[in-house]
């Protein structure tokens, strides 16, 4: 019994972590129609900005996390606004763009920081007990910025006015600008904010497991299974379908083992593509 | 007339013959510059030269499948797993049952492309963006399949020792044989391909231009993407055989899912043409080898180079070329010759002369037939050819079209009138397939056709034209009709299409790029199409809208042409004196409900149309200006 | 008419163009053994292995060990081949840890004219490799342990140090002595880096009468959270970590501490212990065994550190010590084979050195048991032990 708590804690664990991760990506699709390629690379380039604060200039923890932030959302606006901005109804366009930032910040970290993982010890450390089941407290902290954070983009996109106008643009555009929202305003900044929740991710989660260049294609990986699964364009849909991949890799991680539990989720994500397409949650879409 | 049915023929046949002509150059090309890669082992012996071949081979191919894909408006990452099915199945059969070459090619054609198959009819349903997603995730099952199955593929160790493909006692496991059946197994990839790419060069470029409108008038996307991608996935299977052969053992790490995104870097960038794989292959192999020990330059050089040929080259290398080089022909003064200039005095004078024929000869009939103003009678023409009852759409907690109920007969002309808003284009969306009814029915020629698709529905006899210009803006006006000939059920004669097209003025435009097209002439390209496909019924959205008043006259001849023919036209409007003058019937729809269904007279002085229509009954409705609606053009179908 | 006109030319060319590639014959190679004539002569020494990604480590290792030797060799004055003195020099390729990246390897080196090599490193690579290298009868003095990493089709191919087979079973055998187990468990990837390791642990566990299962893991999991809990059911003795990269062994001893656990961790794999420690953290380690090339607290050893940092630039580390001896064999037996170019000579000397080594002592061949070919060579190696945290100890072992 004591084993199924465990497994089921480490399952919402674990499922809070790439509900994290899934979100900016989810955002990025939600609002932009933009599949977002460079969602793990944003990841590492958090990860790396946060250890680079930490571990190179020796500024305490909570400053890498912010320069993490920051950097990665400059870049989501710049890339957004300059690059993105010009091929947004393109949807195949835009995937090869985000690729090529993808491809990009991978080089680049490649090149500053080596192939190798760094050294990037986590803040916090210390397990808590409760009554036979334990959790490291960097897990926990890792859930509580997840849930500020989901909360944080609910408020934003349905308590404030700017995420108002981010719903109407990306209900009927032309509709919306006629109303008077601008979209070149509005898309990168919201293409920010996707970017920057990928490098808050890094820089919070990295510590507990590893920083390396390629750590990024996991957290990919992930976030296509979150969205599809969730339905493209439902964030709740994410939330929920990453708490749902999480418990299904903890069950069947302890009581099957070996490469299970990915082959599971892969191949039930492909026949949930056959019996519904939109995912659990996902808008119906047009027949176009 | 000048112009003859016979030299029309023989210049329509002419200019096919020369589009074909032309569409096989670049794989021609291609294949010769493979098959000149076999001649390397005369020249040198160096080994890494003489197994540096077969790699540029091995990632043409992939390049190829990710090609063969975006000329269907796909992008595919699925090169890794299907040239695993390729490899592994080189595998199995070299070593347990034949090496023989010729057997070996068919079977790591054929097995991929049949596993293609059932896939194609899970993964094509979805939308475009998830099929990206999806292929990006089966790279990852492949591969774990392979691993977990364990005993029959090896597992993770692979299985080694495969005997090299033989024909006779040839063996073609290393050296200057090595490359030769590398370049012939490659020659057969290309084949395959350049058979697909140009024997539905049409449909495929009409897919990959503007898939909506080619479902509209016929072309059923899901047959020929199917087709591209058990084509694309057998030529991947044909890049696994030959880099299996030439390593001799089939290993996971192989066929790593990354890899797609290089061989897709390779196919954007060398671009749309044929050449454009192996432009895009050898400068990646290129690439990697020279970098091999900085793999983050190249990788920083090919992330760029996806980001500049997306935004300012959208045609890769070998579009960048063909632009130069038809500059550089131009400047030289060698134009591409219209038909009409062979036989007859020079370009300008005919052509101009005609141009005047044609207007003053609009006009003629104009006048000629009904006098401007008065209503055309009512005339009881036969069966009903359409029939909608109790048509509704809600969208959420809106309705935007309420129980919406009517026929059409042989002959008739229905005007569909209303406010903007009030669901018109939303009702012709439902009628045409492009959008499913929340409720109420849709009968064709008595055939039920409720929530059909538009190319189903267009093949049952219905045709529609679309608020925006709908033309494949890239291809001139003649492929534009070509491409409609090729993939719809019914056609008018060349007779026909020439009377079309010169009674609107584009006749002397053939040669010109639809996209370069005047608006109001774009517009009638766009009304002509659906004409050409000779439907029972046809819907019209606003097709004066973004017209001169000068040339709406044209929609006058359009009509009455098509109705002559025995079509039922639905027509939307808010131009009222066109409506006046050829709706012998008007129906007007209001937030989505019928408000009144009558003659013009009638409708129009009815108390609650006018309200309805308060502070905005004019003529003169300022079209809609060219730049907006035209970037906008089917992406809402 | 115009464009058939063009189109029979494209055809004609393209004929012409085919026909002349198919006839004639091909072009015959000249390869070098890497210098020719009296006088300078220079020997190029081929290494290969991952020198970039997760397992760079032993890769760099093996480049490291290499660059070493011929520096040795070098400073002694270069190598008497023949009547000739040779400089040894070396070429390095990166493989990526792939098969097809050792295959390309081996052609790059082939066309260098490069006879010997270093190399590769991992079953994958060998396997890739092989039939590259006999083509070219090129000699590999390799450190793969696949099922068939050795095999009699392919006479020059040699390992430069023993495998699992070899000393994890002795490595047991004294671990029993310092601590009672009885039951074990081996975990390492789902790949076959991970397999061909983990699967001879679990051999010699049984055939030292302990209970032992075998779990895997999908590379590149990054939560252990599950695994750690699936190690912990039936709480078992042992914990032993095979060929895991190092980072995933640490993270799951803390993760398994952090959960618990006391027993003992055992590293029968790739030494790669203070990678190991680093990301475990030294509190969470306790009781620990591992396979250690050799014991860095001996004299020979301590004394040959320094000379290997200024010949490679790299700090000395177990498993690039525990490759010099066999490096240097190579180059033993291409002196008194007097050749630079005929491999198969080379391999007839070596096969009859009696790999005695300056540095680690005295060597066995082995390899017949395992590979019913006896081309490995096994000098005696170690068992790193830390007993309640306190330092490592180590204890040396030999193949009999």
């Amino acid at each position: 019994m004591n084993e199924i708590i465990q497994t089921t804690v480490g399952g919402l664990t674990l499922g809070a972590q790439y509900a994290l991760m899934a979100l900016g990506f989810s955002l990025a699709f939600g609002i932009l129609r933009v599949i977002n390629f460079a969602h793990g690379a944003l990841y590492v380039v958090g990860g790396y900005v946060a250890y680079f604060v930490t571990g190179q200039i020796g500024l305490p923890y909570v400053f890498g996390v912010m320069a993490a932030v920051l950097a990665t959302a400059a870049i989501g606006y710049l890339f957004e606004l300059f690059i993105i901005e010009r091929r947004i109804d393109d949807h195949l366009a835009t995937i090869v763009l985000t690729l090529g930032l993808s491809l990009i910040g991978g080089a680049a970290m490649l090149g500053l920081f080596g192939p190798q993982a760094v050294r990037f010890p986590p803040v916090v450390s210390g397990t808590l007990q409760l009554g036979g089941v334990y959790i490291p407290y960097g897990r926990i902290l890792v859930i509580v910025v997840a849930a500020f954070a989901i909360a944080a983009v609910y408020l934003l996109l349905y308590k404030t006015q700017m995420g108002g106008a981010l719903r109407a643009l990306t209900d009927d555009r032309e509709m919306a600008i006629a109303m008077g929202m601008r979209p070149k305003v509005l898309f990168p900044l919201a293409f920010a904010i996707a970017a920057g929740l990928a490098g808050l991710t890094g820089a919070l989660v990295t510590p507990q497991f590893s920083l390396a260049p390629f750590v990024g294609e996991h957290v990919l990986m992930i976030s296509f299974l979150a969205v599809i699964l969730g339905g493209l364009g439902s964030l709740p849909g994410a939330v929920i379908a990453s708490v749902l991949v999480g418990l299904v890799e903890s069950f069947v991680g302890v009581y099957v083992g070996g490469s299970w539990a990915p082959l599971i989720l892969f191949t039930g994500i492909l026949v949930l593509l056959v019996i519904r397409p939109t995912g659990i949650l996902g808008h119906r879409t047009v027949n176009a | 007339m000048p112009e003859t049915s016979i030299t029309k023929d023989a210049a329509a046949l002419g200019s096919r013959k020369r589009g074909l002509a032309r569409a096989m150059v670049a794989p021609a090309v291609a294949i010769i510059l493979v098959g000149l890669a076999a001649a390397t082992p005369k020249f040198t012996a160096d080994p890494f030269l003489l197994s540096f071949v077969p790699t540029v081979l091995v990632t043409l191919l992939a390049a190829m499948h990710v090609w063969l894909l975006l000329r269907v408006d796909l992008l595919s990452f699925g090169s890794p797993p299907f040239m695993a099915i390729g490899g592994y199945t080189l595998a199995l059969v070299a070593t347990n049952y034949t090496s023989n070459a010729f057997v070996l090619v068919l079977a790591c054609f054929a097995v991929p492309a049949l596993m293609a198959l059932p896939l194609a009819v899970v993964l094509l349903r979805l939308r475009g963006t998830y099929f990206a997603l999806v292929t990006f995730v089966l790279a990852q099952v492949v591969m774990l399949i392979i691993i977990i199955a364990e005993g029959p593929l090896g597992g993770s160790s692979g299985i080694s020792g495969i005997p090299p493909a033989t024909v006779g006692g040839t063996e073609f496991g290393a050296g200057g044989a090595l490359v030769r059946f590398s370049v012939a197994v490659a020659i057969v990839g290309l084949v395959v391909a350049a058979a697909v790419a140009i024997t539905w060069r049409r449909h495929f470029a009409a897919l990959e231009e503007n898939e909506p409108l080619a479902a509209s008038l016929g072309l059923n996307p899901w047959i020929y993407k199917t087709l591209a991608f058990v084509v694309g996935s057998g030529v991947a299977g044909l890049a696994g055989l030959i880099l299996i052969n030439q390593l001799g053992n089939a290993h996971p790490d192989s066929f790593l899912p990354l890899s797609s995104v290089n061989h897709l870097a390779a196919a954007v960038i060398g671009g749309a043409s044929f050449l454009g794989p192996v432009i895009g292959a050898l400068l990646l192999s290129w690439l990697v080898h020279t970098f091999a020990s900085q793999a983050q330059l190249s990788q920083l050089f090919l992330g760029a180079a996806l980001i500049i040929v997306t935004l300012f080259a959208r045609g890769g290398i070998t579009g960048v070329v063909g632009d130069l080089s038809r500059a550089g022909a131009k400047i030289l003064g060698r134009t591409k010759t219209t038909r009409l200039d062979e036989g007859t005095n020079g370009p300008k004078g005919p052509r101009n002369a005609e141009k005047e024929d044609t207007v003053t000869t609009a006009r003629e009939r104009a006048n000629d037939r009904t006098p401007l103003g008065s209503p055309r009678q009512v005339v009881e023409t036969g069966d009903v050819v359409l029939a909608v009852d109790g048509l509704s759409k809600s969208f959420g907690g809106v309705k935007a079209v309420n129980d919406v109920s009517f026929e059409l007969r042989r002959g008739d002309v229905l005007g569909v009138i209303g406010p903007n808003g009030a669901g018109k284009t939303t009702m012709i969306n439902m009628i045409a397939g492009a959008m499913t009814p929340t409720a109420g029915t849709v009968a064709l020629l008595g055939k039920d056709v409720t929530g059909w698709s538009s190319q189903r529905v267009s093949r049952q006899g219905l045709a529609r034209s679309y608020q925006q210009t709908s033309v494949f803006r890239g291809a001139t006006v003649s492929e534009n009709l070509a491409r409609a000939k090729s993939f719809s059920r019914r056609w008018a004669t060349d007779d026909e299409i020439a009377d079309l097209l010169r009674s609107t003025g584009l006749l002397a435009r053939l040669e010109d790029r639809a996209g370069d097209l005047p608006y109001g002439l774009q517009k009638l390209l766009g009304l002509i199409l659906p004409l050409a496909i000779r439907p029972d019924v046809l819907l019209l959205d606003e097709p004066a809208a973004g017209l001169e008043l000068s040339e709406r006259g044209r929609i006058d001849q359009l009509v009455d042409w098509t109705v002559e023919r025995g079509t039922a036209v639905l027509l939307v409007e808010h131009d009222m004196d066109l409506v006046r003058r050829i709706c012998p019937r008007l129906l007007v729809m209001d937030t989505g409900k019928t408000l009144d269904h009558g003659s013009p007279d009638s409708v129009l002085n009815n108390p609650e149309v006018i309200t309805a229509y308060l502070g905005v009954v004019d003529d003169d409705d300022v079209p809609e200006t060219a730049n907006s609606s035209q970037q906008e053009e089917m992406n809402h179908g | 008419m115009h464009t058939s006109q063009k189109g029979g030319t494209l055809l004609l060319a393209g004929s012409l163009i085919l026909t002349l590639a198919a006839c004639g014959a091909d072009a015959e190679s000249e390869s070098s053994g890497g210098g020719g004539g009296s006088g300078d002569c220079v020997l190029t020494l081929g290494t290969l292995g991952p020198l970039t990604g997760p397992a760079a480590d032993f890769g760099l290792s093996m480049e490291a060990a290499t660059k070493f030797v011929a520096w040795e060799a070098n400073q002694n004055g270069g190598l008497q081949v023949g009547d000739q003195t040779c400089t040894v020099e070396v070429s390095s390729y990166d493989t990526g840890y792939t098969s097809a990246g050792a295959a390309t390897g081996a052609t790059e080196f082939a066309s260098q004219g490069i006879k010997f090599v270093v190399g590769p490193l991992g079953a994958t690579e060998l396997t890739g490799m092989k039939p590259v290298a006999a083509r070219y009868d090129m000699l590999l003095d390799a450190n793969g342990f696949g099922r068939e990493a050795l095999e009699e089709e392919y006479p020059l191919v040699f390992h430069l140090g023993p495998g699992p087979f070899v000393w994890s079973g002795p490595i047991i055998e004294e671990a029993k002595k310092h601590f009672d187990f009885e039951t074990a468990k081996v975990i390492a990837t789902n790949d076959e880096s991970g397999d061909d390791i983990a699967i001879i642990n679990e051999e010699k566990f049984a055939e030292a009468g302990i209970d032992v299962t075998r779990e895997t893991y999908q590379r590149g999991t990054q939560d252990f959270a599950p695994i750690v809990a699936r190690l912990m059911r039936g709480n078992p003795d042992v914990i032993d970590f095979a060929s895991s990269p190092a980072v995933d062994a640490g993270t799951m001893m803390k993760q398994l501490r952090q959960a618990g656990y006391d027993g003992v961790f055992a590293r029968l794999g790739g030494e790669s212990t203070a990678e190991i420690l680093r990301v475990a953290g030294e509190e969470n380690v306790q009781d620990f065994f591992y396979y250690a090339p050799v014991d860095h607290d001996a004299e020979e050893i301590v004394a040959l550190k320094p000379d290997f940092k200024e010949a490679t630039g790299m700090e000395a580390t177990g498993i690039s010590l525990g490759w010099i001896p066999g490096a240097r064999t190579l180059l033993e037996s291409i002196e008194e084979a007097g050749t630079i170019d005929d491999t198969e000579a080379v391999a007839e000397v070596m096969r009859e050195n009696d790999l005695s080594d300056p540095t680690l002592g005295q060597g066995v061949w082995t390899g017949e048991e395992q590979f019913g070919v006896n081309q490995e060579m096994s000098w005696p190696f170690f068992m790193g032990l830390i007993k309640d945290g306190a330092e490592p100890t180590f204890t040396e072992l030999s193949a009999d």
